[in-house]
C-alpha cells in the first residue's frame, strides 16, 4: 500500500486537513469557550464552579433536566413504536413506483421549519381553534379547551416531528426490502414472524438507530416547541438556558449547555454501539 | 408476505398520514380561509422587502455552507475510507462530533465566542454553524457511497496503464458525483429550515425559520402563506433527493 504512494498522489492527511481545521476553529474552539465561560462567574471575574453547583442542588434545575429527559424518552419511545410498522407497511406494500411520493408525503411537514409546525399545532389546538371549536359546536364540550400553555401540547408537537424523523429514517433503510428480497425469503418458506425477524428487522436496524438519535437530538435540543407551546410553570432545560442568554446570565447558560452536549454525546455514542451491533 | 390484516394496515397509513399532514393542512387551509387571505396573502408576500430579504439570505447560506460542506467532506471521507491512516477511527469521530452534540451547542458555542472575541452577529454566524453541522452530513453521506468495488475500480484502472490524473478524473470523481449530489441537497434541506442555532447567532440578520418564529409569536396573519412557501421551495431539493435515494438502488 505505502509502495503504490507516489509524489503525485495527495496523501490522507492532507485530503483530511481542510476538514479537520473548519471543525476546530468553528466547533472545537466554540466549544472550548463554553466550557470555560460555564467556569467562569457571572460577573467575569473568576473561575469557579458555582454554576455546576447550583444546577446540582438547586431543585428547579434538577426538575427542568428531570422533565426534558423524561419527555424526550417518552417522545422517542412513541414514535419508534408509531413509526416502525407505519415505515413497514409503506416498504412492504406500495408498489415501487409509487414508494417515492410516499417518502415525499412523510417529508412534507419537516420542509418547514419547527415555528411553522408550532404554529400550526397552536391554530389547531387553541381555545379558539379547529379542535375546541369543533367539539363545542359538536356539543361535546360546554366550553372551549385551554391547551396551549400545557404540556400535553407541547408533547404532541413533539411527537408529531419525532414520528416524521423516525418514519423517514425507517423507511429510508428498508427501501433495500425490495421484491427480490422478499420473494428469496418467502421461497425459502419464511412465515410472518421469520419475515419480520431475518428480513425486516436486519434491514431497519440501521434506520432505527439512525432514527432514535435524530429524534432524541431533535427533541431534547427544541427550545422553539416548548417556547411556543409549552408551560412556563414548567421549565425545560432549552426554557433555562434561553433564560440564562435573556438574562445575561451567559455562564449560565453556557455550564448547562455543557451539560446538555455531555448527554447527547452519550446519546450518540449509543445509538452509533446499535449500528455496530447489527453490523456484526 | 401476506400482512395478516391488510385492512388494518390500511387503516393504520391512513390514520398515519393524517396525523403527520395535519400541520400542514392546516396551514394551507389557514393562509386561504382567513379574512384577507388566498391569493392577495400571497401577493403581499412577494413585496414584502423583509419576507425577500429573509428568503434571499436563508438560500444563500443554504447553497454556500453546503458547497462547501461538500468540498470540503469529500476529499476527507475519501481520504479516510481509501488509504486508512492508523488515526482514522479519531478522526472519523471528531468530524462527526458537531453532529452528536447538535445545534444548540453549537449555536451556543458560536455565540459565546463571538461575544468573547467582539465580532458581530449575523448571516455571516448563521452560516458558520450551518457549515459544520453539514460537514458530518455530507461526511456521513460519502462514507456511505465509497465501498471496496470503488478501490477495486482505481486498482483496475491503473493496472490498464491511466495516470494518477486520469484515475482521478476518469474514475474516482464520477463515482463520488452521486453522493457529492446527494450530501449536498440533504445539506440543503437541513439548512433551509434549521432554526435552534440561527435563533442564537442571527444577530439583527433574518433567514426564513427566523422570520416565521417572529412573526408566530406575535401571531401575525402571514406566518401560514410564510410556512407554505418555504415548503414548496423546500420541495425542488427534496423532490430531487428523494428520486436519487430510489434510483441508486435499482441501477
Amino acid at each position: 500500500m505505502t509502495g503504490e504512494i507516489t509524489s503525485r498522489r495527495i496523501s490522507p492527511s492532507a485530503l483530511a486537513a481542510p476538514a479537520t481545521g473548519i471543525v476546530l476553529v468553528l466547533f472545537v474552539l466554540p466549544l472550548l469557550a463554553v466550557i470555560v465561560a460555564g467556569l467562569t462567574a457571572s460577573d467575569g471575574s473568576d473561575i469557579t464552579l458555582a454554576h455546576y453547583r447550583q444546577i446540582a442542588t438547586d431543585p428547579a434545575y434538577a426538575a427542568a433536566l428531570l422533565r426534558s429527559l423524561q419527555d424526550t424518552v417518552v417522545v422517542t419511545l412513541i414514535a419508534l413504536v408509531l413509526a416502525f410498522p407505519f415505515a413497514w407497511v409503506l416498504a412492504e406494500w406500495l408498489p415501487r413506483w409509487l414508494q417515492p411520493l410516499a417518502l415525499l408525503l412523510v417529508a412534507l411537514p419537516a420542509l418547514a421549519s419547527v415555528a411553522a409546525r408550532a404554529y400550526a399545532w397552536r391554530l389547531t389546538l387553541a381555545q379558539d381553534g379547529l379542535v375546541s371549536t369543533a367539539l363545542v359546536d359538536a356539543g361535546f364540550l360546554a366550553a372551549p379547551l385551554q391547551l396551549v400553555g400545557t404540556r400535553a401540547v407541547m408533547m404532541v408537537a413533539l411527537t408529531h416531528f419525532a414520528t416524521v424523523l423516525m418514519t423517514l429514517a425507517i423507511f429510508v433503510a428498508l427501501r433495500r426490502l425490495t421484491p427480490d428480497a422478499r420473494r428469496a425469503a418467502a421461497d425459502l418458506g419464511a412465515g410472518p414472524l421469520a419475515h419480520l425477524r431475518h428480513l425486516v428487522l436486519p434491514l431497519a436496524w440501521p434506520g432505527i438507530a439512525a432514527g432514535t438519535f435524530l429524534t432524541f437530538a431533535a427533541t431534547f435540543g427544541d427550545q422553539v416547541t416548548p417556547k411556543l407551546l409549552g408551560s412556563p410553570q414548567q421549565p425545560v432545560l432549552t426554557d433555562l438556558v434561553a433564560g440564562g442568554i435573556g438574562s445575561g446570565n451567559l455562564p449560565m447558560a453556557a455550564a448547562l449547555t455543557t451539560g446538555m452536549a455531555a448527554i447527547m454525546a452519550l446519546v450518540w455514542l449509543g445509538c452509533t454501539a446499535l449500528l455496530s451491533v447489527a453490523r456484526r | 408476505m401476506r400482512f395478516p390484516a391488510r385492512g388494518g394496515a390500511f387503516l393504520y397509513v391512513v390514520v398515519l398520514y393524517a396525523f403527520l399532514l395535519l400541520p400542514v393542512a392546516v396551514l394551507a387551509a389557514h393562509s386561504f380561509s382567513q379574512p384577507g387571505g388566498g391569493i392577495p396573502t400571497y401577493l403581499a408576500l412577494g413585496r414584502d422587502p423583509n419576507m425577500l430579504h429573509a428568503v434571499a439570505g436563508s438560500t444563500v447560506i443554504a447553497l454556500a455552507s453546503s458547497l462547501i460542506a461538500v468540498l470540503l467532506a469529500g476529499p476527507a471521507a475519501y481520504a479516510l475510507a481509501r488509504h486508512q491512516p492508523l488515526h482514522a477511527p479519531a478522526m472519523r469521530r471528531g468530524l462527526l462530533a458537531p453532529l452528536a452534540t447538535g445545534y444548540l451547542t453549537v449555536g451556543i458555542g458560536l455565540l459565546v465566542l463571538s461575544v468573547a472575541a467582539g465580532w458581530p452577529l449575523g448571516l455571516w454566524t448563521v452560516g458558520a454553524a450551518h457549515l459544520v453541522m453539514a460537514l458530518p452530513v455530507c461526511f456521513i453521506v460519502f462514507s456511505l457511497a465509497i465501498d471496496d468495488r470503488h478501490i477495486a475500480c482505481e486498482r483496475a484502472a491503473r493496472d490498464l496503464g491511466a495516470s494518477e490524473q486520469e484515475v482521478l478524473r476518469q474514475v474516482t470523481l464520477p463515482m463520488l458525483a452521486p453522493a457529492a449530489v446527494a450530501g449536498f441537497l440533504l445539506a440543503v434541506l437541513v439548512s433551509w429550515v434549521e432554526l435552534p442555532a440561527a435563533f442564537l447567532v442571527a444577530g439583527p440578520s433574518r433567514t426564513m425559520p427566523l422570520l416565521m418564529f417572529d412573526r408566530a409569536e406575535s401571531g401575525g396573519s402571514s406566518v401560514a402563506a410564510l410556512a407554505l412557501v418555504t415548503i414548496v421551495l423546500a420541495l425542488i431539493p427534496a423532490t430531487a433527493l428523494v428520486r436519487m435515494l430510489f434510483a441508486r438502488d435499482t441501477a
